[in-house]
């Protein structure tokens, strides 16, 4: 294997921003191949398919890929039952899904993982220098909070520096995307209880499918013996 | 006519293999790097021409005045390479004159260049960096393999036109030695297949100011001097509606220039003077018929054209392009829309049976109305040879890549033709960067190339329906601004009346 080609699929088309972190977590994890990440873009098929399975199906056939992630929202579920249900719609794809597959169920929402890093929020919001206060939530309230999208909406709307119309057409969900785009190191999620459960989920496949730097040097040892 | 190009270390082209046919569509999202291939195709081309410092900067920026040559290369943050390389196969013309009119006729006409460049800082006045040679090489591509390197559709008939020859020696070669790099031409009889005798002559490569290649003559390396030749061909067409719309003085060239500057004179020589006739006399009928096809190419785009003429000012010693429309009215190059003096530009070029070699273009669409960008493609197509018809000055040896974003292009190219750009990951010595990647549709000519991926169905999607059905929805402003808020706006695809013309309604 030459790349390591991962496909996302994700309730929505502002999920795209969990790219990067799975991207960070893979590296993070000594994948020592050329990553090439596709966000699943269903919405512009004709038909756009409704339901988990025939979307992972879509997905799959769109984007081909070595390792598939499957993103859903808790919600106001609890992780453990959103992952059930992911495997459950998976166990109904046909052809049977051949290659690893990670849930990545952040609780309630995945807005919830960009809530930590006042730099990125404040230069996504378009203001990097700007000196309006910036309260961000402690980290142990952030899997607590009712809606993490609202707050990050605030937040950005807070420390924009916009005032008047401008303030008035500020599109939220456009800052929002690119908040990801500033942060480089996602280090203080692993505080975060489903963020850890996605973390070691991706290091448990990394290491069985040998695409780390670690298991690389063990097949290199394995072939310098025979 | 250049089948092939592998490029590595050229701004965000590394480890690049691209195969070409006759008719290429090179698709792919703004800032990939789809001009950066047409850079390293017109560099290439720049170094057959003229000196390794003036090719670079001829590339830079416009003028190149404040450029580093650095820019060319790779980089990564601020880390750049310091090598690039190149390897072309090409088709080269088999006849051809070198700079001083002197007859050259190729040994064999299939050929692989291969160039690798080195950055090298310049403590001189310019302080902006130079290049240094570090390989060249020209050799041949024996006919018993040529099947196996043109993996494109063709008849037999037009590869045994346009391949031809036999050669058991390299033209150009560079050997290590204990002084350094010595590049070697190596001796090339010429086409009557004269064992080419006498010693190379070699050339430190490390004080090379211009490739090898580019100084080669008709009568001690005929060969090579048509691989300058096809390579100097290579061309970015950008045609600048305010060069066509200019009238042509008598004394013009009667070339088309890459900016489409010269359009008159060019036309006007096509018209008055017949190649059959070796005194460059005229003919009324010839010079009738190639004003009425290119009066019958131009209706396929516009719908009021009744004659294209060339006016002949005698006091001014002028040419002007004319466009006479139904009723008469006749309307001054000066006076036709961008779209149409590019599409005129296309019909003359077309028609030029002297004008060989690589075009390339960059979106040919622009300004063309959707309905009619099938004539165009068209046009563009019959530009390229037909490789089901032997080459001849019917069907001279030409090739033409274009680029776009266009759906309407991406979904009308013939399959075989579309290549996609996209970004990838690559990781070298342990550092990650994005450079640009290739791609085919499955099942196509450059499949059988198992180095070629086949892009992912899904990246096609926003050239196959690229309008989302539910746009998000948009801030608008009300008036007042305290009490601005969400709402949709309704787009004319929104319309009930409208759903129900498109295609795709549910």
């Amino acid at each position: 294997m030459d790349e390591l080609r991962y496909t996302l699929i994700t309730d929505g088309k502002s999920d795209q921003v969990l790219v990067p972190i799975l991207t960070w977590l893979l590296k993070e994890h000594q994948v020592d191949l050329p990553i090439q990440p596709s966000w699943a873009d269903l919405s512009r098929l004709p038909y756009p398919p409704k339901g988990l399975t025939k979307r992972i199906k879509w997905a799959l056939e769109l984007y081909p890929c070595d390792l598939l992630f499957v993103h859903r929202d808790a919600e106001k579920e609890s992780c453990d039952f959103r992952v059930a249900e992911i495997n459950k719609n998976l166990r109904g794809v046909s052809p049977t899904v051949s290659i690893p597959v990670v849930c990545v169920v952040p609780v309630r929402m995945h807005e919830a993982w960009l809530l930590f890093d006042e730099k990125a929020l404040r230069t996504a919001a378009g203001n990097p220098s700007g000196k309006d206060p910036l309260q961000l939530p402690a980290m142990n309230s952030i899997e607590s909070m009712l809606d993490p999208k609202q707050k990050l909406y605030d937040l950005l709307k807070a420390v924009s520096g916009l005032r008047g119309r401008r303030l008035a057409r500020l599109q939220e969900s456009d800052h929002a995307r690119r908040v990801v785009d500033y942060i480089d190191d996602f280090t203080p999620l692993r505080a975060l209880p489903a963020f850890r459960v996605l973390e070691s989920e991706i290091e448990r496949i990394v290491t069985i499918h040998g695409w780390c730097l670690d298991s690389h040097s063990d097949t290199k040892r394995v072939t310098g013996l025979t | 006519m250049l089948t092939r190009l592998k490029v590595s270390g050229f701004k965000n082209l590394v480890g690049v293999d691209i195969r070409f046919g006759p008719f290429t569509c090179v698709a792919g999202a703004n800032g990939v790097g789809k001009s950066n291939l047409f850079d390293a195709i017109r560099f290439l081309s720049a170094l057959a021409d003229r000196p390794l410092i003036d090719a670079a900067l001829s590339v830079r920026d416009e003028g190149g005045r404040t450029a580093d040559v650095r820019s060319l290369f790779h980089r990564v943050g601020d880390d750049y390479e310091d090598k690039m390389s190149f390897e072309a196969e090409m088709i080269i013309p088999q006849q051809g004159l070198d700079d001083l009119g002197q007859k050259a006729k190729a040994t064999i006409t299939f050929l692989r260049y291969k160039l690798i460049l080195r950055y090298r800082v310049d403590h001189g006045l310019r302080s902006l960096g130079n290049l240094e040679l570090l390989e060249e090489s020209l050799t041949h591509i024996n006919l018993g393999e040529a099947s196996k390197n043109l993996l494109f559709d063709h008849k037999l008939i037009w590869r045994k036109s346009a391949i031809q020859g036999r050669r058991t020696s390299e033209f150009i070669s560079t050997k290590e030695e204990e002084t350094g790099g010595v590049v070697k031409l190596h001796q090339d009889g010429g086409g009557d297949n004269k064992k080419g005798g006498g010693r190379p002559s070699s050339r430190s490569s490390a004080n090379l100011p211009r490739t090898v290649l580019s100084v080669a003559n008709a009568a001690e390396s005929p060969t090579v001097l048509l691989a300058k030749r096809e390579m100097q061909s290579w061309k970015l067409l950008q045609l600048e509606p305010s060069s066509m719309r200019k009238p042509d003085e008598f004394t013009a060239p009667f070339k088309l220039g890459t900016d489409g500057s010269h359009l008159p004179a060019t036309l006007y020589h096509l018209a008055r003077f017949d190649e059959s006739h070796a005194n460059g006399s005229l003919t009324d009928t010839k010079e009738a018929s190639v004003y009425a096809q290119i009066a019958n190419r131009l209706s396929e785009l516009v719908e009021d054209v009744q004659k294209v003429s060339i006016d002949r000012d005698e006091r001014r010693e002028l040419l002007t392009i004319y466009v006479i429309g139904r009723d008469g009215t006749s309307h001054p190059a000066r006076a036709l829309s961008d779209g149409t003096l590019r599409f005129l530009a296309l019909a003359v070029l077309d028609l030029d049976s002297e004008a060989h070699g690589l075009i390339c273009l960059e979106e040919p669409e622009n300004g063309i109305h959707p309905e009619r960008i099938p004539a165009i493609l068209n046009l563009l197509q019959e530009i390229a040879t037909d490789v089901n018809l032997p080459i001849s000055s019917d069907n001279p040896l030409r090739q033409v890549i274009i680029n776009t974003h266009s759906p309407s292009v991406v979904l009308q190219v013939p399959e075989d033709s579309l290549v996609v750009a996209e970004l990838k990951e690559s990781l070298k010595k342990g550092k990650r960067f994005k450079g640009v990647c290739f791609s085919c549709l499955d099942d196509t000519w450059r499949g059988k190339d198992e180095n070629t991926s086949s892009v992912a169905k899904g990246r096609l999607l926003a050239y196959l329906n690229p309008v989302l059905k539910n746009e998000p929805e948009v801030t608008h402003d009300i008036g007042n601004i305290h009490s601005s808020k969400k709402q949709k706006i309704k787009r004319v695809v929104d319309r009930e009346d409208i759903k129900q013309l498109r295609l795709e309604f549910e």
